[in-house]
């Protein structure tokens, strides 16, 4: 028997499973929405509610198994043609979906018991038989079936009697005939009392369907062998040519697909995330450790030293890169959500909408896929109800009377981009700078380029939506939006064309634990700039006064020192670390500069969480904490400063001097 | 008065309770023993810009980096200048549901005490040399009154928001 823990684990395994396989059904459930005749989804979809039917009966939650079997008959018929899977019924299917996570999740994991049925699931059953009623029966009478059924050796050692198959295959229909097959019984004195040696071909005569007379042997699949023979078969039966002829003898059950589903299955491992959590602090650690190690080697100069210490260090580099794969899964199943969100909100607004996905196979961590998650969310929703036309709007202006709106992942120079595309109206800047002025964000004759003004929709208790719908509009959310992306080390941008459609573009790191960082030191103090923001370094000129000439462009500059009040340069000889985000560039002042190095990111806690342009820490080889810059929040830092100074006057490119003069000063 | 509900209520039956008592600016004060976690001299310590002056910086604890708090000039004195006592009492205590570690520089530590709950005299309205609000707390002993720490008070991290938004609107 299994003890106490044991259960548990495996209580633990099915909870899992089963959020795994509503999941699963849930998307296939919208696949058929969209085509309905696609008989591998629902294929998908039957394998998936009978899985978590077979499971839930393991461990008795009846509630469960009697809402899963109703769907699984449902199911059943549209699989066989008997009922369309029209509107009402997906409906009624992600209702039940919807049903059965809630129970999953009310499964007490201790004890694992379920509350008994609640009035709920009785409206969803009733909903249920009410279609199998309702929907047209193919009218055919009963069928006469030829089962050939060869039993595996290990089928009694496994605790499955054949006589209880056999005994439930009565009560589908009647039995015409069984006939034991003997011929593979060895002699008495030979044979195994635990092994079985029997095979039956049964004649059944039945209403039931092909599928229906398999599901009976299910239960102890990968034992036996069946071949289904249908003697009056209905005309449009459709697995009819695909029957093989039924064996008389005992053959070796033939290795089906089953077995090599079970292999691929067994090739992954399921690691619990702390597990890896640990273990990726434990290689941080490891990387601080041999930057450490590599210092002390080049102060003593030995070069064998150094060589072995270098060795060590490329292999800590690998091992970090693989440690830091581990974490990283495929956004698709993240994006698969929005199926269901997209297909939600569009029907309360009733707006028509299709929704494309694209790189479902990009990576990223685990932590950025569950955190981005809701931060997207709440942008689709934004875009179907705000930027998405009604039906009649869009086609009085000519286009499709269904909007397009599409989710891509991609990656771009060491990030991730995220992409939210509408093809609506775009965003209104006249009313976004109207709503703006309106709430003293904005000066009524400031100059701001439209990018800018898009921008404000992220602050806080901005909204523009006319109605406050249940969705949106209430002016909480786009805040949240860019503030979950800050603290995921990320950015947002917009692209907005009025009348064709609205791009966010989310750039996100690869990864929260570890980064590659540009050493500079600034007075005494060390800082840490990531360094896929640093684009070039520069020696700085002595005095600087406004933006610097940079190849055409102007550089605006800001001194570290001065910025973060940390008191003189230390030297006279200045460098300029030039970095970029999105489409800003800054050139930041620095005192010296050290080099690159790996970063184990350390957060910093509560108490500096209101801290501006500072994103975290990190610890050097020497056992220093240095802090790392958080460039977005600096440059946003920087904006806020100059905004309330006066108004940002945009800088004038100086086309023949090294230096321009009249920029404002930041 | 959240912490000395949390230290003290949990504890009724037991009557006493071990306290750590150290000195800042030849004052003793206070803070329950199971906040404590150890007491590490005063070393380098990284200072993060843009922090009000009672915010030393940052410390490398082991490979964990802990924010270090000058009690004295949170107290509105001066901010300390280390020397050889100089201590860092590492504190631990949960705030919103995580574990936070915050270093505490303190002039000297004393003594462990045991301080019987029952004799504890709350904050005087006035006159105290420290904020009321940061003290749970009197506790006397021989040489005088010992200021029980409200830790949580002490780093209330509204103050440091208010301090961020003074600064925003600059």
């Amino acid at each position: 028997m299994l003890d106490a823990e044991q259960w548990q684990q495996l209580l633990q395994g099915f909870l899992e499973e089963a959020n795994d396989l509503l999941r699963e059904a849930e998307d296939c459930l919208l696949v058929l929405e969209r085509s309905p005749t696609d008989s591998e989804a629902i294929n998908a979809l039957f394998r998936s509610v009978h899985t978590l039917k077979g499971s839930a009966g393991i461990f008795s939650l009846e509630p469960l198994v009697a809402l899963a079997h109703h769907l699984e008959n449902r199911l059943m018929q549209v699989r066989d043609g008997e009922c369309a899977l029209d509107d009402a019924l997906t409906s009624l299917m992600l209702q039940c979906m919807d049903e059965l996570n809630v129970m999953v999740r009310s499964i007490d994991p201790h004890t694992a018991t379920l509350a008994p049925h609640t009035p709920r699931q009785a409206e969803l059953l009733a909903a249920l038989e009410a279609f199998t009623s309702s929907a047209p029966h193919a009218a055919q009478g009963p069928a006469v079936w030829q089962l050939a059924l060869r039993l595996d050796a290990e089928l009694l050692r496994n605790g499955f009697d054949p006589c209880a198959f056999i005994r439930y295959l009565a009560r589908l229909g009647d039995i015409l005939a069984v006939d034991t097959l003997t011929d593979a019984l060895p002699a008495l004195e030979q044979m195994d009392p635990e092994q079985c040696y029997l095979g039956f071909d049964i004649t059944l005569s039945t209403e039931a369907s092909r599928e229906t007379l398999e599901e009976v042997f299910s239960l102890a699949d990968g034992f036996y062998h069946l071949t289904l023979t249908c003697q009056t078969a209905p005309d449009d039966a459709p697995a009819t040519a695909s029957l093989r002829p039924a064996t008389q003898t005992l053959a070796p059950t033939p290795a089906s697909d089953e077995p090599r589903v079970v292999h691929t299955a067994s090739s992954l491992v399921k690691v619990a995330a702390h597990k890896l959590d640990e273990l990726i602090n434990l290689v941080g650690e490891l990387v601080i450790s041999t930057a450490g190690a590599h210092m002390q080697a080049m102060q003593t100069g030995d070069s064998e030293c150094i060589e072995r210490v270098q060795a060590v260090h490329q292999h800590v580099e690998q091992i970090r890169e693989r440690a830091l794969k581990l974490r990283m899964v495929e956004i698709g199943e993240t994006f698969n959500r929005f199926h269901r969100v997209v297909r939600d909100v569009s029907l309360t607004l009733n707006k028509q909408i299709q929704l494309h996905l694209h790189g479902g196979d990009t990576e990223l961590d685990k932590t950025l896929t569950d955190r981005i998650a809701d931060p997207l969310i709440h942008l689709v929703r934004n875009a179907i109800d705000h930027g998405i036309e009604s039906a009649e709007e869009r086609l009085a202006v000519g286009k499709p009377a269904q909007g397009n709106l599409s989710l891509s992942a991609g990656h771009d120079s060491g990030m991730i981009v995220l992409e939210i595309q509408d093809d609506g109206r775009g965003l209104n800047t006249a009313r976004i700078r109207e709503k703006a002025i309106a709430r003293g964000m904005l000066d009524a004759d400031s100059l701001l380029p439209d990018s800018d003004i898009h921008m404000l929709i992220f602050e806080a208790g901005f909204s523009t939506a006319e109605q406050v719908s249940n969705l949106s509009g209430r002016g909480v959310g786009m805040d949240v939006v860019r503030s979950a992306i800050d603290e995921l080390r990320g950015t947002i941008e917009i692209e907005s064309e009025p009348g064709k459609g609205c791009i966010f573009r989310i750039r996100l790191p690869l990864t929260l634990a570890i980064i590659d960082g540009f050493l500079v030191g600034a007075g005494a103090d060390r800082f840490v700039i990531p360094l896929d923001m640093v684009t070039e370094c520069m020696e700085a000129p002595a005095t600087i006064n406004g933006p610097l000439n940079l190849r055409g462009k102007p550089l605006p500059c800001i001194d570290l020192t001065t910025h973060f009040a940390l008191g003189v340069p230390t030297t006279s000889r200045r460098n300029i670390v030039v970095v970029s985000q999105a489409r800003q560039q800054v050139g930041l002042i620095v005192d010296r500069l050290l080099g690159e190095l790996q970063t184990v990111i350390k957060p910093l806690g509560q108490l500096f969480r209101h801290l501006n342009g500072i994103s975290g820490s990190t610890i050097l080889g020497s056992g220093q904490v240095a802090l790392i810059l958080d460039i977005a929040s600096l440059f946003r830092d920087l904006q806020q400063r100059n905004d309330t100074k006066h108004r940002p006057s945009a800088a004038i490119p100086n086309l023949s001097g090294e230096q321009t003069c009249n920029g404002s000063a930041i | 008065m959240t912490a000395m509900q949390a230290s003290f209520g949990s504890l009724a039956e037991a009557q006493c309770i071990q306290h750590l008592s150290f000195r800042v600016r030849q004052a003793g004060y206070a803070l329950p023993i199971d906040l404590v976690r150890e007491i590490i001299e005063y070393d380098e310590v990284t200072r993060v810009p843009m922090m009000p002056d009672y915010i030393h910086g940052v410390i490398n604890l082991r490979g964990n980096v802990v924010p270090v708090l000058d009690l004295a000039a949170r107290f509105g004195l001066s901010r300390t200048e280390p020397d050889k006592r100089t201590c860092i009492v590492i504190t631990e205590l949960t705030l919103e549901d995580a574990s936070q570690r915050l270093g505490l520089v303190v002039d000297a530590v004393d003594a462990v005490h045991d301080i019987d709950t029952r004799q504890v005299l709350p904050p005087p309205p006035f006159g105290a040399r420290i904020r009321a609000d940061f003290i749970a707390g009197m506790a006397q002993q021989e040489q005088g009154f010992l200021i029980i720490l409200n830790l949580l008070q002490v780093l209330s991290t509204q103050d440091l928001l208010d301090l961020a938004q003074v600064r925003a609107a600059d």
